[in-house]
Formats: C-alpha cells, sequence, structure tokens
C-alpha cells in the first residue's frame, strides 16, 4: 500500500538523535579499529592501560567504576585515562563514534581532579542540550556514588538562582548560554578558580548557533592551566577549527568509526500478498524465536500504527514511535522500550533514521528502506541491519517483501551490498528455527 | 502431565521443605549448624532445621 | 560411611550430581517421547505443532513488568493449553490433546522458552527476571513436570545452576568443552568472556527469582515448588567448592543481589554464617585465582557484601513485583 500521506519530514535534529542513541543503548560499541594517538610532546612515553587498578583511582572511585558494570576500560580510554589524568594536566581532543566510552572517560577525569574540601566549582562541563546535560549528570551520580562529598549542579535554563549565590557544588553541567550568564552576569562561578572544562559533543554543539561563540567566551574566561577536553563523534573540518580554537596544545586522540557490515548478520526476506499475510509471517516468526526485542520499520505512520493495533490485539506489549512526536515524548517511548515494559518497537523509517539499533536482536523491515523517489535506500539499510565488529554481536534480519515493486527494491541491496539475502518459509516451522539458532 | 519426574530428594527432609528435621542430619551436619562459625568446605546442603535459625 | 572430606572440592556432591542427571535423562525421555511429532512428514500435523509451538512461546515472549492483570492473562492462557483446552493464538483455535505427545512437546517448548528468556532477556535487563520468573513458578506449582524440564535447560545451558563444574574428559576436543561450560563456540571462535558471563548471569538471576516467588493466585497449600531451601543448597555447594576465576565472583554477586534478602529472612542466622565464610574465608580463596583485569567482579561482590555486613541487612532487590502491582 503506497500512501504517501503520512510521510513524515522531521528534520534531522543531530542532538535529538544524540540523544535517543544514549537511551536505546546500553552497552559498548565492538570496535576493532586502532586508536590513534598524535602526542603534543612526541618524545614523552606513551601510556595505556589494559586495568581500571593501573590508573591508581582513589579507592571510592575504582569501587563507582565497577558498580558501574565495568571490567576493563574500553580501546578509547585505555588511552584517554592515561593522558587526562597525568599530572600536570594535559589537554586533550578526542573522536569515536558514540557509544565507545567518552563520557565514562571524562566524567572519571572531573572526579578524579576535584578536591571535595574545596566547596566551590572547579570542573565545568558544557553539553549541547538540556536533556544531553542530564544524561552526562546520570553518569556523574552514579560514579560518584562512593563519593558523595563530591556535589553536583545544572547549570541549565530553567535553574534559576537568587542574585549573588556562591555556588558550593563543584561540578557544573550544562548548556552554554546558562553557563556563560552564571560565569560572566551572574558571577556563580569563578573562572578562575575552574581546573577541568568538558565539551561535550562539539559537533552537535556546532549545530546550533550561538553555541560556539557563547563555549569560546566561556573558555576565554579561564586560567592558562586549564585543563581543556573536547570530545566528538565526528570530525568534520568545521569541529576541528573550532576544537583548536577550543582546546590549545592539545594531545589528539582518534578512533576510525568501525564500518558497518552486514557479515555477522543473517538476512532473509519473506514473500507475502498484503499486510495482512506480512502481519502472520510476523506471528510465525515470533513462535519459533526467542526475540528479546525487536524493531519494526514501516515506510508510513498510517502501517506503523495498524501494525502496532494488530501486534498489541495478539497481546504484545507494543511502542509506537512516529515523526510527530516531540523529542521529550520519543525520548520517553525508548526508556520505556529499554526497560523491556515493552517488546516490541514499531516505528516508521523516518522517525527511526539515525538510530542505533544494534542493541536489539531482530530488526524487520516491514517495509523496505527507499528514498523519496522510490529508488532502494542503501544506506539506511545498512545503517539499520550492519553490525560492527567482527565478534559482535550476531543479528537476525527480516524483510517483508509484498509485490513485484518491492521484490526489485530487494534484489537491488542484495547486489549493491553483495551478499545473499535468503528466502524464508514462515509457515515452516523447521526453517524458521535454524534461522536463530 | 502431573508428578514431578525426578525421585532425587537433594535438600533432605520431605521433598521441597523449607527446613531439614534435626533427625534426619548426620552428626557433622548438626555440628555445623551448631557451631558459631561452618568449616570451609563442610556447609551441609540440607537447609537448617527451624528450631537451629538462632545460635 | 563416607571418608570426611577437607577444605573445598573440586566438584558437586554426589547426591547434586545424582539429581542433576536424573534430570537431563527424563528431560532427553520427554524430548524422545515427541520425535514422531518433531519429525513429522504430515502437512496437517506440521501445522499443528507450529500452532502448538506458537501457542506455547508467543505468551512466555509477552511477559513484562507492565501490569499484574496482564501477567494474569498470561498465566492463563499458558496454564489451559498445558491442562489440554484450547486455546486461541493468532485467531486459530488450538489444543494440546489434538496430538498424543501434544502435552509433552508443549511442555518442553515453555520449559525452554523459559529458559532462553533468561539467557536473553534478563541478561540485558535484570529486572525482567522477575515477572518472567513468577510466571514460571505457578505454570511449576501446577505442572510439576515442565518445572524439570526448566530446571534440565537451565543446567544444560548454564552448568553453574547446578552447580556443577563439568570437568575435561579424555577424547573431548576443546571447543566441545567449551560449549559444555556454556560459551557459544561459532566459526568465528568462542565468544568474549564478558558476553559469557552476561548470559551465565541472567540465567542464575532467573534462577534466584524463581526459588524465591510464589504466584500469589495460586492455591497455596502444597509446598513451593522450588523454593527456598534450594537457595541455600545452591549457595553452600558453591561455597564448598573451589572458586573458578570471574565466574564465581560474578555469579554469587548476581545470585545474592536477587535472593539475599529472602534467604536472610528465612534462615537468619545459619545464612549469616554463610555470609561471613564468604567474606572472611571464601572472598581470599577467589581472590587468589584472579587475576589482573578481573577485578571488577570480586570488587562488586566485596562491595557488596561489606555494606550488607555493615548494616546487618541484605536489601530486597530493585525491580521486585510490589503488592501494587498486582493491583494494576
Ligand atoms: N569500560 C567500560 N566497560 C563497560 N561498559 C562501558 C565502559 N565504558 C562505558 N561503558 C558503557 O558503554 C556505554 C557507552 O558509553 P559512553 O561513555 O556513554 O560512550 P560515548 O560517550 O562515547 O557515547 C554506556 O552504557 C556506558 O555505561
Amino acid at each position: 500500500d503506497g500512501d504517501k500521506t503520512g510521510e513524515e519530514d522531521d528534520k534531522d535534529d543531530k542532538a535529538a538523535q544524540s540523544l535517543l542513541n544514549k537511551l536505546i543503548r546500553s552497552n559498548l560499541v565492538n570496535t576493532t579499529n586502532q586508536v590513534e594517538v598524535l602526542q603534543r610532546d612526541p618524545n614523552s612515553p606513551l601510556y595505556s592501560v589494559k586495568s581500571f587498578e593501573e590508573l591508581r583511582l582513589k579507592p571510592q572511585l575504582l569501587q563507582g567504576v565497577y558498580a558501574m558494570g565495568f571490567n576493563r576500560p574500553s580501546k578509547i580510554q585505555e588511552n584517554a585515562l592515561p593522558m587526562m589524568l597525568a599530572e600536570p594536566p594535559q589537554n586533550l581532543i578526542a573522536q569515536s563514534q558514540s557509544g565507545t566510552g567518552k563520557t565514562a572517560a571524562f566524567v572519571l577525569a572531573m572526579l578524579s581532579h576535584v578536591n571535595p574540601n574545596n566547596k566551590f566549582p572547579q570542573c565545568l562541563c558544557v553539553s549541547p542540550t538540556y536533556e544531553l546535560a542530564l544524561q552526562t549528570g546520570k553518569v556523574i551520580e552514579q560514579m560518584g556514588q562512593y563519593y558523595s562529598e563530591v556535589k553536583l549542579v545544572y547549570a541549565i535554563r530553567g535553574n534559576k538562582l537568587p542574585r549573588g549565590t556562591q555556588l558550593e557544588e563543584q561540578i557544573v553541567i550544562g548548556t552554554p548560554g546558562t553557563m556563560l550568564d552564571w560565569c560572566l552576569k551572574f558571577k556563580f562561578i569563578d573562572p578562575k578558580k575552574i581546573k577541568v572544562f568538558v565539551l561535550d559533543e562539539a559537533d552537535v554543539m556546532i549545530a546550533t548557533q550561538g553555541h560556539q561563540d557563547q563555549s569560546l567566551r566561556i573558555q576565554r574566561m579561564l586560567n592558562k592551566q586549564c585543563q581543556m577536553l573536547l570530545f566528538s563523534a565526528t570530525f568534520e573540518e568545521t569541529v576541528w577549527n573550532f576544537a583548536q580554537r577550543m582546546v590549545p596544545e592539545p594531545n589528539i586522540i582518534k578512533l576510525k568509526r568501525e564500518e558497518e557490515t552486514l557479515d555477522t548478520i543473517k538476512q532473509y526476506y519473506v514473500l507475502c500478498n498484503s499486510k495482512e499475510e506480512k502481519f502472520m509471517a510476523l506471528c510465525n516468526i515470533y513462535g519459533a524465536i526467542t526475540i528479546a526485542q525487536a524493531m519494526i520499520f514501516c515506510h508510513t505512520r498510517k502501517t506503523a500504527g495498524w501494525l502496532a493495533g494488530e501486534l498489541s490485539r495478539e497481546g504484545h506489549q507494543v511502542a509506537l514511535l512516529s515523526g510527530e512526536m516531540q523529542v521529550e515524548q520519543r525520548a520517553c517511548v525508548i526508556d520505556r522500550f529499554r526497560e523491556g515494559k515493552e517488546k516490541v518497537l514499531v516505528t516508521t523509517n523516518v522517525c527511526a533514521r539515525g538510530i542505533d539499533v544494534e542493541q536489539v536482536s531482530v530488526v524487520i523491515n516491514f517495509d523496505l528502506p527507499v528514498d523519496r523517489d522510490g529508488n532502494p535506500d542503501n544506506e539506511t539499510y545498512l545503517h539499520r541491519i550492519g553490525r560492527t565488529g567482527r565478534f559482535g554481536k550476531r543479528g537476525l534480519a527480516i524483510n517483508m517483501v509484498d509485490s513485484k515493486f518491492s521484490m526489485n527494491v530487494l534484489t537491488k541491496i542484495q547486489d549493491h551490498f553483495n551478499k545473499k539475502i535468503e528466502k524464508l518459509d514462515t509457515d515452516d516451522l523447521d526453517e524458521i528455527e535454524k534461522i536463530s539458532s | 502431565v502431573s508428578g514431578g519426574i525426578t525421585k532425587t530428594t537433594l535438600t533432605g527432609g520431605s521433598a521441597g521443605s523449607l527446613f531439614t528435621p534435626q533427625s534426619e542430619l548426620t552428626a557433622e551436619e548438626l555440628k555445623e549448624f551448631e557451631n558459631k562459625r561452618f568449616t570451609l568446605g563442610q556447609i551441609p546442603l540440607k537447609p537448617p532445621p527451624a528450631e537451629m535459625l538462632v545460635v | 560411611e563416607k571418608a570426611r572430606k577437607k577444605g573445598l572440592q573440586t566438584k558437586a556432591e554426589e547426591t547434586t550430581l545424582k539429581w542433576y542427571q536424573e534430570l537431563q535423562i527424563s528431560a532427553n525421555q520427554c524430548t524422545q517421547s515427541f520425535e514422531g511429532l518433531n519429525n513429522t512428514k504430515d502437512l496437517q500435523t506440521k501445522k499443528l505443532r507450529m500452532e502448538l509451538q506458537k501457542a506455547a512461546t508467543i505468551p512466555v515472549s509477552q511477559i513484562s513488568s507492565i501490569s499484574g492483570s496482564k501477567l494474569k492473562e498470561i498465566f492463563d492462557k499458558i496454564d489451559k493449553l498445558l491442562s489440554g483446552k484450547p486455546v486461541v493464538s493468532g485467531g486459530k483455535s488450538v489444543s494440546a490433546s489434538q496430538h498424543p505427545n501434544g502435552l509433552d512437546f508443549v511442555s518442553n517448548k515453555l520449559a525452554e522458552k523459559f529458559v532462553k528468556q533468561g539467557e536473553e532477556e534478563v541478561a540485558s535487563h535484570h529486572e525482567a527476571a522477575f515477572p518472567i520468573a513468577v510466571v514460571a513458578s505457578g505454570i511449576w506449582e501446577l505442572h510439576p513436570k515442565v518445572g524439570d524440564l526448566i530446571l534440565a535447560h537451565l543446567h544444560k545451558k548454564c552448568p553453574y545452576a547446578v552447580p556443577h563444574y563439568p570437568p575435561m574428559k579424555d577424547g573431548t576436543s576443546v571447543e566441545e568443552y567449551q560449549k559444555i561450560l556454556g560459551y557459544r563456540v561459532e566459526d568465528g571462535g568462542v565468544e568474549a568472556q564478558d558476553s559469557f558471563l552476561k548470559r551465565m548471569s541472567g540465567m542464575i538471576r532467573l534462577y534466584a527469582a524463581l526459588i524465591q516467588l510464589r504466584w500469589p493466585y495460586g492455591a497455596k497449600r502444597g509446598p513451593d515448588p522450588h523454593g527456598l531451601n534450594h537457595g541455600w543448597r545452591w549457595l553452600a555447594q558453591m561455597l564448598n567448592m573451589e572458586p573458578l576465576a570471574d565466574i564465581t565472583a560474578t555469579l554469587l554477586f548476581d545470585f545474592l543481589e536477587v535472593c539475599g534478602n529472602a534467604l536472610m529472612i528465612q534462615y537468619q542466622t545459619q545464612f549469616w554464617k554463610l555470609i561471613l565464610l564468604l567474606q572472611e574465608t571464601y572472598l581470599p580463596r577467589i581472590e587468589a585465582v584472579t587475576s589482573e583485569g578481573q577485578a571488577g567482579s570480586v570488587t562488586r561482590l566485596k562491595q557488596f557484601l561489606q555494606s550488607s555486613l555493615r548494616v546487618r541487612n541484605m536489601h530486597p532487590p530493585k525491580g521486585q513485583l510490589s503488592s501494587h502491582f498486582w493491583k494494576s
């Protein structure tokens, strides 16, 4: 059914995407690429650590790290942590895709450098949005759960303090505008006393008008000795220029984005004649394999709504993610899904573009991804189905085909990636069971 | 479908009971429950008797 | 008169192993009984098998912490199926009595499905253990055979749930042995330690939830189908054996976090004696086999024990279903 009326065209909102990805993720992203390190002083020895114990952290912090369920440093942390914790402090620009452990790393650095006896702000962390700042705040609270002397305050719009307030919290996290006001206009913070300045998600930051300028103004108020740390998931020219203005004499760490591949994925297609038949096929698949959580993509909002209804009628707990929802609503849906309140997430192709679904074991294309002209959207297909890392999670992708047109799309996708998509007969139990073993 | 299929009663006493009657404990087991401490490697697998929860 | 064992043992006690083996044997017998149904070439029978399987597994995959009434619906559906009554799934009506081995088939599928749900879902989301376990416990109470099958499947996927540390036998390949120990082995090699531990944690957490939960709508007349006495047994058996690096600390922590509170209430001083032994004598043994980079699991266990001993309390687990839940 080709109803294009429900076609969404929400803008590609970087901050929203970044937030939703943070929410849906519960694990480190697998990486096999090598970390590139560019030291400011090439003659100084290059330290990397394989365990958290080697970092000689305060015991309360080591305990906090382990309480989060971490066992060993991630790839980027192996190099970034020794640099950030070194004495004297070193500046750092670090780039790696989201999910590789950057936030955890700089949170640990901030907590390590704080002097809990000093009751004034010592670390500033700027984030592009209120919601992202809250997420980072949560990590600080978790990692600092055994270090209760350290306190945290949010410099975000809406958090109004009486004039003349002198902050006692050691860590301030917030958005650039409010942070600047707190330093410059209200003088809640004495910038000269800041020891660590973190700029998170630089690429998202510069996408918002004014943030670049506000961040620079904060930076200029700080002491020369203040440690500057900048993180970004991507590294285009514009981000790089900004980073160099923000961070003088930096060390640089880069971890190339892991290519998504279809190698660790089993891909299948199912032939159906109508959306009702597609739905029946889906039920059969559910009966045969254990699906902890599935994500189902539809072309239109209308189909997504219909499918969610049918699944609910069968007793499934279904969440519906659609483009007309506000970011907060979408975040709420994703949060519940990750908590397992709902086990199936139905969404439209457009709405979920850019969301990392590596956590989800089964991806079902109820409709194949096509662009506005009806051509196969290979990039979206790869992003949705693909997995990173050779020993990454195995995944399963099932494509529903219901017409000559969609068969044609499937064939083109198959040819494009030169990876066979096997036919699956969902009326044959043995066949479905085989695919999940 | 009725009745469990295994016969071995693992944890002593009548199947499924949460405590072990003292009469079903060996002398060693009883001693372990009486003492202030368990001996490494000698903890009885049978649950303690109901009247020995406080020592 | 058996010789008195000194110190820690390398394998589980005879009774434990015998129980484990009997469960495996009867589960195998059950599987054999419906071999005909499994391998049928008859289209009609094949269709029936598909419908039965769906009727057994789909409700389990729908278990979530959304509401008590929803759980009850799911429970009733499964109970009906196991009682040989017709149930409707996907608009079609099906009943296990339509085939002579139908009941064995659905019992086995259900048991397998419960365990898989622990391995997949509880592993990545700990709190999911409670709604799954409470339904399983209720089914176990009414259909004890399913309970035995759950144990058999659980033990096969996670021998530490027995607990049993299978020895390497002559003639077993390394790959085969890794599988016996619970690792996933594929063409790409053996799975990473963190992923293996995560799955084992999921299954142990499910087990720990199972032994302390009781279906609230049951008759509650008989004894628990598989109650806290097994919690005592499991913990005692674990502490009587030589620790394994990383695995022992991980699983003890998972187990205690989920059912330590229930065991504490049930066994009082005797439970604290176990915890003291663990803290003072057993933990150093774990540390002795722990190498650099494995400190995470030991630290979490140590921290948990210390804080519990400090307040003389083991807190109830997060995600436990409240009385409020059952009114929803
Ligand atoms: N060393 C580690 N071991 C295990 N998990 C980790 C580790 N570091 C981070 N994580 C987890 O991985 C996920 C991504 O980490 P995060 O720091 O948010 O990455 P990024 O900031 O690069 O997006 C989070 O769920 C985090 O808790």
